[in-house]
């Protein structure tokens, strides 16, 4: 290759490589000038949209650049909300939020959660998102506990401003501080082949302990508590229904018949449905899913172990250093409305957390509630909730 | 061709500046910000994390408990705690086994027979090590679970079901699967530098057939099968998503707590397993290292003589039959109930999940998955990786067959990516080059695209390396006596002798390296925030929801790009070099 050939190769790799790099002007912030200026924990409180600090760069890699039109939200949230391959409603929010609102709704779903914008703010790295959507109490937990001092990964908003507030069910609300709205419930239980457990010549499983029994033998699987909420709600469950003292025994007896722990809730659902097992912890509105698509309703029937069931809540919350406040507050009233709430609901195969939502008729035929809900309060789970995971995994894992 | 004398002069030494520099950019660094931790306790140093770690019975068990109780080791006798460091190294070693097992005779027939596609065949074999985790775990879901093709089969002969997900069999064997190809290649290639000649020798002096394959054949072999066998424990023992998805939670190995600790955000830990897992791998990648210098046989006088597979009936061949049937099974299988799976529905035959892809492609919104982004991220990807790569492996291989103290040093630290695990690397890299770091008043950052390169890059480097060097110590040194004594410097004898008889390695390594982009999952998914940098085994693993069907389809797109890719870069290297 003659050298000129060579040249411009080796000149177009670095460019390319350049192309990657950036540089951003650093605040100067008034809090925490620690002894060495250039530690990477110095939090910058810079504003949602990077880009509005100072920049002395000749590529930026720009994050929802707002020009002199429509503002852009930016809203982080799970996958499954707005990419997942049956239904999700992320798309139809963001296209009916623009044409009621002045307002451009961009979704950002990094694997990881809510875990990846508390470890950008751990590292303090500016989080240039204005919302969260689809909080759990223990991602709440989680971030609270993740920050330092009183610094709040999330913030409240006005709740004045929420027409529909008052219409969102009381037990729905998880944050003693107010941060997270409610906009969206379901409830963890079995989900349940009655075809092959008919093979097996057993009925439905009725209690906690029929799942660890001889005839529901290698019949469970259980999505991986450390990595979905699912798991961990069930895990919870668990702790309620044995107590501290002896949910670990439970557990041991559960896997010793058979229950196997994979590794988040769609490997979990997608087994069952290649019917590895008949039994599998989910949703009880499974049977949404299940009727829009026409399917065997057999293979999905909902059961409450000891008649209870699990509450599962998320909420939606801004993002503490948000400079589009205005917007998130409207974006939180938009979807508190009862037929946005109703919509969601469908789509993301769920409850609505308002009470005035306008479901269609049969939803209620569709969607089980237990008897008696579980649900562990904010409060009950700071301090315990990392002790049970620790304690329940290396229990599961051990040799 | 004329090049400027100051080329000849620091070509070398300056292109091994460069890709130290590199080296310390992409992979030191960002590895090093996220091992640091785990010697930093409340922002002091302290020890205390290993020490946790090492007394811990979870982590070591009996051997854990010994430390401050000598007595507990007589008492639990023969009942002995394995720990997760202990589990993990026993399947490790089963791995190992089932994988030299299911290697060998493959090997034997690569080498000693010939047929049609034979060559093809042994492109192929590298596939399975670079085909990312979900695929295979999907494809052993489809294969050996409850409803799978095995088990549909034993019940229409009338046998009974066999409960394969969820044990340490079904492991063992996803790890054969990955590794037992690379061992028969490895095995393979040795076998045709042995001397043809030897083995008659033996035979016309009266040894039987057997007795000179092992007298004679197999010390020649054992270097290659030792090499193989090292690389299969290695690899085994960092699995984790594998041991997740076949195993489940209860058969966890090191790694899985690695990943589960950088979850839930604790570094410390995390780091600390790291730390132990790195020194345990780079020990067992020096050990390779010595025995790969005495691989390193020269090209053969007269490679054996093959014999055509198809014929008569003869004992070979009948062993030959029983082999394929068992490689039919554990390597073939997978993938193809993996393709059918993607054409299957509950209806029967059916295209609905390849026309999922396509409306994916057509009317998703622009923050969900498409499948031709992510085929052209993956194909991007992996053409930055060669660009990155490819250099920086070649001038490894080039440093390492120079003669110098302390090579073997530099050798294992070039190798360190082989001990580090695609987690920790991905970690680092969001953490040190993502998250970008701060100075003189500037934070400096870099895209997650690059980044994305830079962890792929520093996963295929090692093995150009490991397929360039071999190649280079092999050429015979008086050819480049003769050139030095013509009067050629040392760059130039490397630039206009050396690299062109080892094209067809090089090619080789470029082939590993482009297809070891492809199925990156670890490291990718840690990277690829920014919504649009996805890439296909990222793909599968978003399309995977309540069925397997969508993920299937986007899998066979993926084993499509990865096969032909491979084959035609591997190819493209018949006919060049010394043996064309």
């Amino acid at each position: 290759m003659d050298r000129r050939r060579f040249i411009q190769a080796a000149g177009a790799g670095l460019a390319g490589l350049a192309a990657g790099c950036s540089a951003e002007q650093v605040e100067d912030t008034p809090t925490d000038e620690s002894s060495d200026g250039g530690s990477a924990d110095t939090p910058t409180e810079t504003p949602g949209n990077g880009d509005s600090t100072a920049t002395a760069t000749a590529t930026t890699t720009p994050t929802g650049t707002a020009s002199s039109g429509t503002p852009t939200l930016r809203i982080g949230t799970y996958g499954s909300f707005v990419d997942a391959p049956s239904t999700s409603p992320g798309g139809w929010v963001k296209e009916r939020f623009e044409s009621e609102y002045d307002a451009e709704i961009q979704w950002f779903a990094p694997d990881g959660g809510m875990n990846y914008f508390l470890q950008r703010r751990q590292q303090g790295v500016t989080i240039d998102t204005d919302l969260y959507l689809g909080l759990t109490p223990e991602n709440l937990v989680t971030a609270d506990t993740g920050v330092e001092g009183d610094d709040s990964l999330f913030t409240s908003v006005d709740t004045s401003a929420l027409s529909n507030v008052s219409n969102v069910v009381e037990d729905y609300y998880f944050d003693p501080q107010d941060r997270a709205i409610p906009f969206g419930a379901s409830y963890i239980s079995l989900v349940y082949n009655q075809n092959a457990l008919d093979e097996r010549g057993v009925g439905a499983p009725e209690t906690f302990e029929d799942l660890a029994a001889d005839p529901y033998e290698d019949g469970l699987l259980v999505p991986n508590p450390q990595n979905s909420e699912t798991g961990l709600e069930f895990l919870f469950w668990t702790v309620d229904q044995f107590g501290e003292d002896n949910y670990l025994d439970y557990w041991s007896r559960l896997i010793d018949n058979g229950a196997r722990i994979l590794e988040g809730w769609s490997a979990a659902y997608s087994a069952y449905s290649s019917d590895e097992a008949p039994m599998v912890v989910s949703y009880s509105t499974d049977q949404v899913f299940a009727d829009r698509y026409d399917q065997d309703m057999a293979r999905h029937q909902v059961g409450f172990p000891n008649d209870t069931g699990y509450a599962y809540l998320e909420g939606v919350a801004p993002f503490a250093g948000t400079d589009r406040m205005d917007v998130a507050t409207d974006f939180i009233d938009f979807i508190l409305q009862p037929d946005i709430q109703a919509e969601v609901a469908e789509r993301n195969v769920a409850l609505p957390a308002v009470s005035n939502a306008e479901l269609p008729s049969d939803y209620d035929d569709l969607v089980y509630e237990p008897e008696t809900v579980v649900s562990y309060s904010y409060d009950d789970l700071v301090g315990n909730m990392d002790t049970w995971l620790n304690d329940w995994s290396q229990q599961v894992a051990s040799n | 061709m004329e090049r400027p004398e100051v080329v000849e002069r620091v070509g070398v030494p300056v292109a091994a500046v460069a890709t130290l520099g590199l080296l310390v950019v992409m992979f030191f660094y960002p590895v090093g910000t996220v091992l640091v931790e785990s010697i930093r306790v409340d922002g002091r140093f302290s020890l205390e994390i290993f020490t946790s770690i090492l007394t811990s019975e979870f982590y070591f068990g009996t051997f854990a408990a010994a430390l401050s109780d000598p007595a507990v080791v007589v008492r639990s006798f023969p009942d002995y705690r394995l720990g997760l460091f202990g589990f993990t190294a026993w399947q490790a070693l089963l791995s190992t086994l089932a994988s030299v097992v299911l290697g060998l005779p493959g090997a034997w027939i690569l080498a000693r027979f010939e047929f049609p596609g034979r060559r093809t065949i042994r492109s192929l074999t590298a596939l399975p090590f670079v085909m990312p985790t979900i695929m295979v775990a999907i494809g052993f879901l489809a294969t050996f679970g409850r409803e799978g093709i095995v088990n549909q089969a034993l019940l229409a002969v009338g046998l009974p079901r066999l409960e394969l997900l969820g044990t340490l069999q079904i492991i063992v064997l996803a790890h054969a699967f990955y590794d037992a190809p690379l061992i028969a290649r490895i095995t393979a290639a040795a076998w045709e530098g042995v001397d043809a000649g030897m083995p008659e020798t033996a035979r016309s002096l009266g040894a039987s057939r057997l007795r000179a394959f092992r007298d004679v054949t197999l010390p020649q072999l054992l270097p290659a099968i030792l090499t193989g066998a090292l690389l299969t424990f290695i690899f085994s023992f960092m699995s984790f998503a594998i041991v997740l998805a076949l195993g489940g939670l209860q058969k966890a190995t090191i790694e899985v707590w690695v990943f589960h600790s950088v979850e839930q955000l604790e570094y410390g830990t995390a780091a600390g397993l790291a730390v132990l897992e790195i020194v345990f791998s780079l020990a067992l990648t020096y050990a390779y290292l010595q025995y790969e210098a005495r691989q390193r046989a020269s090209s053969a006088a007269r490679p054996p003589a093959r014999k055509p597979l198809f014929g008569g009936v003869s004992l070979d061949r009948l062993a030959v039959l029983g082999y394929g049937a068992v490689a039919l099974v554990v390597f073939v299988l997978p993938i193809a109930s993996m393709v059918l799976a993607s054409v299957t529905g509950a209806e029967g035959f059916t295209l609905r999940n390849y026309a999922f892809l396509v409306e994916r492609q057509t009317e998703a919104y622009s923050f969900q998955v498409k499948p031709l982004t992510a085929i052209q991220n993956s194909l991007v990807f992996g053409a930055g990786t060669l660009v990155l790569a490819v250099p920086m492996g070649v001038l490894l291989a080039v440093v390492s067959t120079r003669g110098f103290r302390g090579r073997k040093l530099v050798d294992t630290l070039a190798m360190a990516p082989f001990a580090v695990s695609g987690v920790v690397v991905g970690l680092g890299l969001l953490r040190g080059l993502v998250f970008g770091f701060e100075a003189f008043g500037y934070r400096f950052t870099v895209s997650g695209a690059l980044a994305i390169v830079a962890a792929h890059a520093v996963g295929a480097y090692p093995f150009v390396t490991r397929t360039v060097a071999p190649a280079l110590a092999g050429i015979d040194d008086s050819m480049l006596e003769s050139a030095r004594s013509l009067g050629a410097s040392r760059t130039r004898v490397l630039l206009d002798v050396e690299l062109p008889i080892v094209v067809p390695g090089i090619l080789a390594g470029m082939a590993f390296a482009f297809a070891l982009s492809i199925g990156e999952f670890d490291s990718t998914i840690i990277l690829a925030t920014g919504g649009t940098e996805y890439t296909m085994p990222v793909a599968m693993e978003r399309f995977r929801g309540r069925r397997l069907g969508p993920a299937t389809a986007m899998g066979c797109v993926l084993l499509a790009v990865t096969a032909v890719s491979f084959v035609l870069i591997d190819r493209l290297g018949d006919g060049r070099g010394l043996n064309g």
